[in-house]
């Protein structure tokens, strides 16, 4: 009788982790980043996606190339720094004041209206640091819109590819 | 006089940035080599300067899904970011004629990383970069008071590239090279100091800002290749174009051309805003071309001779300030300036002379007499002498040597108590116009004074000659009935006539 039920347990787990591992399907979106007028070195942004406790879950991209200035994005490097997951794919070059880069971030179509967040973290050597220039809930309607930046960022728009 | 300030700054800047000029000279020759190696990548098109940015605009978005960016670089290597057919999102060097992918970006290699890190900030981030910029301008500088030294030593700007005496290696190669690398060396190190203060947010705002005006609703969307405005302008000018974020008709296209940058409308081509470039900015731009040589194989090889001139500078300059120092350190007199018979005085600004004062010294006591030999600088008062022989050099355009900067002041107050005998020997160059200038004058210096007697009538020798110092070695045993013998080591002075 023990048996069967345990049995039963494990059918449950093993079934639920399968359907977890399935693809999930994901969109592209193009990230406009546009930076305000600011004078001096280029900045270095992070856009991660944060889960509705705001906790990181994903870095979906990295806008300078220079790793000696990651831990200037400090938030983030409390994440990222203990693994250093490789993210040369999904690394690009810096940017600097009055500049704008556009990317292409991916993701899962089941976080959106879900209370997961994307932030957009910006630090500039020497200057400040923005633990969230830009955060937004994801929903279907923010996930095409133009949201203004707190720092270096003036806005970002984002736009499903 | 003036001479040895401008030798001693040089001496000072050199020996307080040393380290730091050391270590960006040897990155920066590293770094030379950048330019050369991106430069021989195929990845330049022929014939791609002349078609108009209509065309590669056009021809880029048939080839893709979407595209971002365009970008020109130094090289004249075009690449693109975009969103391939496979729906990837790539950046890569592009054929601006055909729209295809030509290579993947050139990506750093980690020598030049470290190399152009340690340049820069020598890993010390802002303060190193402070140092870097700090000692930029102190080469400057060390650039600056050694075209001064050299004036000086030739005589004046006409005769800037005119022959070099030669006294030794390290002299002669300091000051050759230093006549052909001077300039580069200067051109480097201003546009160092510019990127530095750029680094450091001290130049005024360069940074160009548009005005968005309101668009009227265009129902008509010209195709791109009928764009008037990009037909109009040359691929060769082109430095960025960032395509427009979406349809919306208030996303532009943004073109940075070498002299300013504009909006266009993506509906109809026309210009919406058209800002010019300032002046700082295209400063900013040239001096890191200068800086780099970024796009050109040859200022590359004359950044990289420039590299290796610094460092030959700093071993041949050091050198030559530790011989200078030997040589003027090492007379140790046997007797007492009021003991001896013969006072010998040397004017030498490099040292050379003192080299030949004392053979005459040596000969001197070896045939047993007592003599005191020191610089003109240090003329006073002598209780026994009977003689004095000078040996004074000339330096350039017929300037007083330094260690005789003083002479002519301690010359009129010293009063001496018996009749001397005097003799000048004059050490200089043919190839300046005031040949033995000093020399002249020193010796007049002595005819107007009371108690001086000629024994020897002035004596001039071109180049550190032995044959002429002999001669004048037999002028004065025939006059002195003396039999001095010099010995010579091996000549120490090459003549390179």
């Amino acid at each position: 009788m023990k048996n069967i039920r345990t049995i039963a347990l494990l059918c449950v787990v093993i079934f639920s982790l399968v359907s977890f591992t399935n693809p999930v399907e994901s969109t592209k979106y193009k990230c406009m980043i546009q930076m305000t007028n600011y004078t001096g070195e280029g900045a270095y942004i992070v856009i991660s996606l944060l889960n509705p406790e705001g906790e990181y879950v994903e870095t979906l991209n990295v806008i300078g190339d220079d790793d000696e200035w990651y831990n200037t994005v400090e938030s983030w490097w409390d994440f990222y720094g203990k693994k250093r997951n490789d993210i040369d794919a999904i690394t690009g070059a810096t940017v600097s004041g009055g500049e704008r880069t556009i990317n292409v971030i991916e993701i899962d179509n089941d976080k959106l209206d879900k209370g997961y967040k994307l932030r957009f973290e910006t630090a500039v050597e020497d200057q400040d640091y923005y633990e969230s220039d830009v955060e937004f809930e994801l929903t279907s309607e923010t996930i095409k819109s133009k949201v203004e930046g707190q720092g270096f960022i003036r806005y970002i728009r984002m736009m499903p590819q | 006089m003036t001479i040895s300030i401008w030798r001693y700054s040089h001496l000072v800047l050199a020996v307080m940035s040393s380290l730091f000029i050391l270590i960006a000279s040897v990155t920066g020759a590293i770094l030379a080599f950048e330019p050369i190696t991106n430069q021989l990548q195929p990845y330049a098109v022929s014939g791609a300067n002349d078609i108009s940015l209509a065309e590669t605009l056009s021809v880029l978005q048939q080839e893709y899904d979407e595209v971002f960016t365009l970008e020109i670089d130094n090289n004249d290597f075009v690449s693109a970011s975009v969103i391939t057919k496979e729906g990837d999102n790539e950046t890569f060097y592009i054929n601006p004629i055909t729209g295809e992918k030509l290579g993947d970006i050139i990506k750093k290699a980690p020598i030049y990383e470290f190399a152009t890190n340690l340049h820069r900030s020598l890993f010390l981030k802002t303060t190193g970069r402070v140092l870097i910029g700090v000692v930029s301008f102190l080469l400057f500088l060390i650039s600056v008071t050694g075209i001064q030294l050299i004036l000086k030593r030739q005589g004046g700007i006409k005769r800037f590239f005119s022959k070099v005496v030669r006294e030794n290696f390290d002299q002669y190669y300091h000051v050759v090279i230093g006549r052909y690398t001077l300039i580069p060396i200067v051109i480097i190190t201003l546009t160092g100091v510019f990127l530095s203060l750029e680094k450091f947010d001290l130049l005024p705002n360069s940074k160009i800002s548009h005005n968005y005006p309101e668009q009227d609703d265009v129902e008509h969307k010209l195709d791109i290749i009928e764009f008037q405005t990009f037909k109009d302008i040359k691929l060769e000018d082109v430095n960025y174009v960032e395509f427009p974020f979406s349809d919306d008709i208030e996303d532009y296209f943004t073109v940075k051309l070498s002299d300013k940058e504009i909006l266009v409308n993506q509906y109809t081509g026309a210009i919406v805003s058209n800002q010019t470039t300032s002046l700082v900015a295209l400063a900013s731009n040239w001096s890191l071309i200068l800086h780099t040589g970024q796009g050109t194989i040859i200022w590359s090889v004359v950044l990289f001779l420039a590299s290796l001139a610094v460092l030959f500078f700093m071993y041949s300059g050091f050198a030559m300030t530790l011989k200078r120092r030997k040589e003027t350190a090492k007379i140790k007199n046997k007797f007492k300036k009021d003991e001896a018979d013969y006072i010998i005085l040397v004017g030498s600004e490099t040292g050379n002379t003192f080299n030949s004062a004392k053979l005459f010294y040596n000969a001197l006591i070896a045939e047993g007499h007592s003599v005191f030999i020191t610089a003109l600088n240090a003329y006073s008062e002598y209780k026994k002498v009977k003689h004095v022989i000078v040996f004074a050099s000339t330096y350039g355009e017929g300037e007083v040597p330094t260690s005789a900067s003083n002479f002519e002041k301690l010359f009129q107050k010293v009063q001496q108590k018996q009749t001397i005998k005097y003799a000048v020997v004059g050490f200089g160059s043919l190839m300046y116009p005031d040949y033995c200038k000093y020399a002249i004058e020193v010796d007049e210096m002595f005819q107007k004074q009371d108690n001086f007697e000629e024994h020897l009538p002035l004596f001039k020798i071109n180049n550190q000659s032995f044959e002429a110092f002999k001669t004048w070695i037999k002028q004065w045993n025939e006059h002195t009935n003396h039999d001095l013998k010099i010995k010579f080591q091996k000549p120490q002075v090459n003549l390179k006539n």
